[in-house]
């Protein structure tokens, strides 16, 4: 495989996580603006395209996810499937979006949480539904639903 | 989830046969259903349930020592056993456990899909293949009184 450079932000990198996805790469953070990521390149890639519309982002990605991992009994596959990663990648735009899933049907996104906020109000002995709870109080008292 | 997405999960499925058996329920998954409990998502990893004295490690024996904690002990057949309960730990390519299904008194076998239904089903090589792998041990204990 040729080398290629992929600039932007964050967010729009992470578009490409399936394609990175096994590949070897070298990230180099350059600042806050404008962000960079290079692999040591020597080719171009395509401009990424930018994330206009988060919530339609976050929609297809969570589908696609809850589609090829619900049959999983390993919350540990689930987490580690690229679109669950890149809903992470999404930061902390992606907050309400998965609190309003929540509100809609408990599921393991208590890692995408904890991993965007730093955050965990749920206890170690709380099953799915209780932590679920948990994690709605906590975007309800923050304001994100 | 609707049966063409199970069947297509699990080709083996439609050809034998299986049966619905109850709702889908993310709060356990099929490591716990195969020990009898239908309250915890038994998984070795933090935040979730693992029986206390068992290893915790994605492996066949940590799982193995997860059913022994609950009187199981290892079983060379999967054949009907008066006085006996058994269940069938599979594991995926890597050897890593992905799934246990538990012996009912007539036989059959059943098993917890992920997060989804529980189902009902006759042998257990109705779930190997792609998505579960192959079965790798069989344990029992005493039926519980």
């Amino acid at each position: 495989m040729s080398q290629q450079v992929l600039e932007g932000a964050w967010e729009e990198i992470v578009e490409h996580a399936d394609e990175l996805s096994g590949k070897l790469v070298k990230l180099t953070v350059l600042g806050d603006s404008p962000p960079l990521m290079s692999t040591g390149a020597v080719e171009q890639s395509p401009p990424v395209t930018p994330v206009t519309d988060t919530e339609g982002l976050f929609q297809q990605l969570a589908d696609q996810w809850r589609k090829e991992t619900a049959h999983l009994s390993l919350a540990i596959k689930k987490v580690m499937h690229p679109a669950y990663q890149r809903i992470i990648g999404l930061g902390p735009d992606a907050v309400p979006l998965i609190l309003l899933e929540l509100q809609h049907k408990p599921g393991h996104w208590f890692w995408a949480l904890k991993a965007i906020t730093g955050e965990d109000p749920a206890q170690p002995e709380d099953t799915i539904s209780q932590a679920t709870q948990a994690w709605l109080r906590w975007g309800q008292e923050r304001r994100y639903i | 989830m609707p049966a063409e997405n199970l069947e297509s999960l699990f080709p083996n499925l439609k050809q034998a046969g299986y049966a619905i058996t109850s709702e889908e329920d993310v709060d356990y998954n099929c490591i716990a259903w195969a020990a009898g409990d239908s309250r915890q998502w038994w998984e070795p990893s933090p935040g979730l349930y693992w029986p206390p004295g068992a290893m915790k490690e994605y492996t066949l024996a940590a799982y193995m020592w997860a059913f022994e904690t609950h009187s199981y002990a290892p079983c060379d057949n999967p054949e009907l056993e008066p006085g006996y309960e058994k269940i069938a730990i599979y594991v995926d390519d890597a050897g890593d456990p992905s799934h246990a299904a538990r012996q009912t008194s007539s036989g059959k076998w059943t098993s917890k899909i992920g997060e989804l239904e529980d189902i009902e089903h006759g042998s257990l090589s109705d779930l190997e293949g792609e998505a579960y792998g192959s079965v790798a041990q069989i344990m029992k204990r005493p039926l519980m009184k």
